[in-house]
């Protein structure tokens, strides 16, 4: 195999989801510098292992690299909380049923009023609040628009726990943005 | 227990789950359909419905999109350009095209295999698709209208395509535009799934017998060449390849 090829092959894998990839660090981790150091660790990562990638989503498969990468380096420089999903403390299931029953009923603005008033720190604050399992979720669907395929192929989970994820996310982020404003 | 296993125990944590994923458009169709009617009877699954759709809506449009920082790009550049300096031993390189070799009889198409008449074209189709994404638009003619795009081919390309409007399957317009593949103008029209591009080159005849067929994937890029309506598409996207089959098929289907 040809070494140029090896270049030309990153080039055309890695390369476009470069920004997806930086973006995820950012999100995972809270800090550019951070995310920079994840970044150029993971693309070392997949520029060594581009036989591996064959067939499917590159992006997925990037990203999963990215977030693979992410976990390590946290756990690696103890700064940086990745909380795990338990932490949180309320059951999953309890917890979007409780939300679940305050929605939809009376408030003096609508709440889905409220949600598209939203400002951008407010979006970013309440994203940054989530535990990063259910954050690196909502960030690949909403954000950077992957499948639940995908998403479960990124985040080495079934899909069902992508929709349980997701939807426990957003309930918390709407949530978020529609409490203390009446 | 799995939070899958807990998800199934309720009832009502299952209708959650499935209006997040009809909202996201990734239900079959009868199951879209049966969501559709619980929305339907159901005022507070609505109105949770509103609240979802527009949290999605203020996140993909109101939080800004960051490009990669120069100085990581140009360290990523330099690490792999250091690394392919770097020489490697032959018989890693041996080892490596054996792998290449046995993936490649599995898998349909190996940039590192002799490139054949097929893949020559694949390649051209693909970097037609990149060149378009890197563009400010991937379009020339901006529309989710396909009375507006389809007139807009004419007398620019040989054929003019088909342009169907699949907006609500979850597959909007988003124009068209012309690329110039072996000399010959061919027809795009660019449709997208969620942040997905997807392309769809009709196929002038001259092109027709060199693209093959079969789902296959070039450079992490999924390419499908289809007929519908008695002509020749190819499409490519970087969507599930899957996805991109079920897209073909609303295409094939349409009237």
């Amino acid at each position: 195999m040809e070494r140029t090829g090896d270049s030309n092959k990153f080039a055309m894998i890695v390369v476009p989801h470069l920004a997806a990839a930086y973006s995820l660090a950012r999100w995972l981790l809270g800090n550019g510098s951070d995310a920079e150091d994840v970044v150029q660790e993971a693309a070392l990562r997949a520029f060594r292992s581009l036989d591996s990638f064959s067939d499917g989503s590159a992006r997925a498969w990037v990203l999963a690299i990215v977030r693979n990468t992410a976990y390590t380096w946290s756990s690696k420089n103890k700064r940086v909380a990745l909380v795990a999903i338990d932490d949180l403390g309320l059951d999953e299931k309890t917890e979007v049923e409780l939300n679940g029953g305050a929605n939809g009923t009376s408030t003096p603005t609508p709440e889905h009023e409220l949600i598209a008033r939203a400002e951008a720190d407010q979006l970013e604050r309440a994203i940054a609040a989530l535990p990063p399992q259910i954050r690196e979720v909502v960030v690949l669907r909403d954000l950077q628009g992957l499948s639940y395929r995908e998403i479960a192929t990124v985040a080495c989970v079934p899909i069902g726990t992508v929709m349980s994820r997701l939807a426990r996310g957003r309930q918390h982020l709407i949530e978020a943005l529609t409490a203390g404003q009446e | 227990m799995t939070e899958d296993d807990k998800a199934q125990r309720s009832g009502g944590g299952d209708r959650r789950l499935l209006l997040h994923a009809y909202l996201d458009d990734e239900l079959s169709l009868p199951e879209t359909i049966a969501a559709r009617a619980r929305l339907g009877n159901d005022p507070a699954l609505a109105a949770e419905a509103r609240s979802v759709l527009n949290l999605k809506r203020a996140l993909r449009e109101k939080l800004p999109r960051e490009p990669v920082p120069a100085r990581l790009q140009a360290r990523i550049e330099q690490s792999i350009g250091l690394r392919r300096r770097a020489s490697r031993p032959i018989w890693m390189a041996i080892a490596a095209s054996l792998v290449v070799a046995v993936l490649g009889s599995a898998v349909a198409t190996s940039t590192f295999m002799r490139l054949g008449d097929r893949e020559r074209l694949d390649n051209a189709f693909i970097d037609n698709h990149l060149r378009a994404l890197k563009a400010t638009s991937p379009v020339d003619v901006v529309s989710t209208d396909q009375h507006t795009v389809k007139p807009w081919f004419n007398g620019k390309a040989i054929l003019s395509p088909e342009v169907v409007d699949t907006s609500a399957q979850g597959f909007p317009l988003v124009g068209g535009r012309i690329d110039v593949i072996r000399d010959t103008p061919v027809p795009v029209v660019v449709y997208s799934r969620r942040l997905h591009v997807i392309d769809v080159w009709a196929l002038p005849p001259t092109l027709e017998a060199g693209i093959g067929s079969g789902a296959r994937t070039v450079l992490g890029y999924n390419v499908l060449p289809f007929s519908a309506h008695g002509a020749r598409y190819v499409a490519a996207s970087d969507l599930a390849a899957d996805e991109l089959a079920g897209f073909a098929k609303l295409l094939q289907d349409a009237p």
